[in-house]
């Protein structure tokens, strides 16, 4: 099993805050990587460093062997990095399918129409296909997006907060929908702050906090360290 | 909501939608070849502007509508272009498709660079950005009397058809009738659905693969290309270009145009022409209240009705 994606020594500054400090970590093929922290912990300017929008000050991003550091977000995506983002970039003004089509359009390998059929059929939304996207409940819309990053055939997801604002039953609909994706093979890093679900999808996980990374491995070695539980839950967890 | 899709699994296709368009729109201006036996010069007059502004608009709302990046400053590429093809044609004698030609391209070139430079921005940004580059032309026009007619503006080069009003008609109407097909087929592509994904979520697109800088500039070029070519159309029809040609005016009714009939259906466009074309013509001799109701107009669509008339009929269906 290779390395699917490495990040070394990353750093970003804004202004005076360090928002990721010299951060490295790597994922192998076919395993989910959970990425936790308080808010602010600079997990989501880690995926923007990873996909391109935002450029390091320092550090490399090295995916399937190739350098992607400087890369534009589309030759990333291209090279088979997908992602999605905290609060859902959908394109509200257009129709489910054409959600997934212009996606699809980026690896139209034969028959289009087939593709878009399938990625719809896996994320439920077969049925709504005609609907205007912006129209859609919000699950309904993790979903879309988690199909549109699909639609690019990726070999690495990279999932911002999949399960924020989402009922529970909808949280339970997309980590079946994860979980069956999980189970194709596919190399997975999350962020994610709903630890329960987070426990049963990731293997290995990487607290951040203040841009640095301070724990690493296991799910429940590195959630029961009290590093962990003192940046997650403040001063009062060792109490 | 239910809104506009491509054929999916058995579904309505769309592709027998778009036939239907693609016929209904070659049929309104098929059936108008009738015209010149039917219709006063006047009438004909009328109908050749019209055309002309119908290629305007419709490459306009490619770029307004579907990419959304409003720009104020497309009178650089209609006026620009028609003042390259007079001059060649009044220093130089050249014959006048050698005159269009150099025009267009230099139009290309200039919508390259304005898209380029514009990249960043979006919304009103944009919009005051592209405002600017008309008024820069028409400063250099204003400098330059000499060369490039001051503020008099040139005249006395050749017309289109040696001024023959009935091959005008028929020129004008074929030139329109393929680039409104040509327009609509972009738009109905892979290529216009691209261009919306641009304007619903740049990050979003970058996020699928989507080179949103080389889109931007595309639909720059594109619907400044058309501009031009309605550009020096006008030019060689009614014999000169000024500054009224560069000015804000001729920016604003592309826009006008595009917000009446509703952006992003390139049919709306195409009626907005139409009818504010019409308009136009009436209210040229009340410039002051001509303003006034273009006015109205902007307000009371964006007000009550804000995807314009196909908006509102697409509504009325329902």
């Amino acid at each position: 099993m290779g390395t699917v994606l490495e990040a070394q020594g990353l750093t970003k500054r804004f202004g005076g805050l360090l928002a990721v400090n010299n951060l490295s970590f790597s994922v192998d093929e076919g395993r989910v990587l959970g990425v936790v922290g308080p808010n602010g912990s600079g997990k989501t300017t880690t995926f923007n460093l990873l996909t391109g929008f935002i450029r390091p000050d320092f550090g490399k991003v090295i995916f399937e062997n190739h350098e992607i550091t400087n890369l534009k977000p589309h030759r990333i995506v291209r090279l088979g990095v997908a992602r999605t983002f905290q609060l859902v970039r959908i394109f509200r003004g257009l129709s489910v399918y054409d959600n997934i089509r212009s996606a699809a359009l980026l690896r139209a390998e034969g028959a289009l129409d087939r593709r878009i059929g399938e990625i719809l059929s896996v994320i439920g939304l077969v049925d709504k296909h005609g609907n205007e996207a912006g129209s859609l409940p919000i699950g309904d819309l993790k979903r879309l997006e988690i199909g549109r990053a699909l639609a690019t055939n990726p070999r690495l997801l990279l999932l911002d907060e999949p399960f924020s604002g989402l009922s529970h039953a909808e949280v339970n609909d997309i980590a079946a929908l994860l979980r069956k994706l999980i189970s194709q093979g596919l190399t997975v890093i999350i962020v994610e702050h709903v630890l329960r679900e987070l426990k049963r999808l990731a293997q290995q996980v990487l607290v951040l906090d203040f841009g640095k990374k301070i724990a690493e491995g296991n799910f429940d070695e590195v959630i029961s360290q009290p590093i962990v539980r003192e940046a997650y839950l403040g001063g009062a967890a060792g109490a | 909501m239910i809104v506009a899709s491509r054929g999916f699994a058995g579904h309505a296709p769309m592709d027998s939608r778009s036939s239907r368009i693609y016929a209904m729109t070659a049929a309104f201006f098929l059936l108008q070849t009738t015209l010149p036996l039917l219709a006063d010069e006047w009438t004909l007059q009328i109908i050749i502007f019209t055309n002309v502004f119908v290629i305007f608009a419709a490459s306009y709302d490619l770029l307004a509508g579907y990419a959304g990046l409003i720009s104020f400053g497309h009178s650089l590429f209609f006026g620009g272009a028609g003042y390259v093809s007079g001059l060649l044609s009044l220093h130089l004698g050249w014959p006048l498709l050698a005159c269009l030609i150099p025009a267009w391209i230099t139009a290309l070139i200039a919508a390259l660079g304005v898209g380029y430079i514009s990249l960043r921005l979006k919304g009103p940004y944009l919009a005051v950005v592209t405002l600017v580059f008309p008024l820069v032309l028409a400063n250099i026009v204003h400098l330059s009397p000499q060369y490039l007619g001051g503020d008099d503006g040139i005249a006395g080069f050749d017309l289109l058809a040696n001024g023959s009003l009935r091959i005008q008609f028929y020129i004008v109407l074929f030139v329109t009738l393929v680039a409104t097909l040509a327009v609509l087929r972009l738009a109905r592509s892979d290529f216009g659905l691209i261009l919306q994904t641009v304007r619903e979520d740049e990050m979003g697109a970058e996020s699928i693969g989507i080179n949103t800088t080389k889109y931007k500039v595309l639909a720059f070029v594109i619907s400044g290309g058309f501009a031009a070519l309605a550009g020096t159309l006008f030019t060689h029809i009614i014999g000169s270009v000024g500054p009224t040609t560069i000015s804000l005016h001729y920016s604003i009714l592309p826009v006008i145009m595009m917000v009446f009939g509703g952006a992003s259906s390139i049919i709306g466009s195409v009626i907005g022409a139409y009818v504010i074309t019409f308009l136009d013509l009436y209210l040229q001799a009340l410039p002051y209240v001509r303003v006034l109701i273009y006015a109205t107009i902007i307000i009371t669509v964006l007000r009550f009705f804000p995807s314009g008339l196909m908006g509102l009929l697409k509504k009325i269906r329902r």
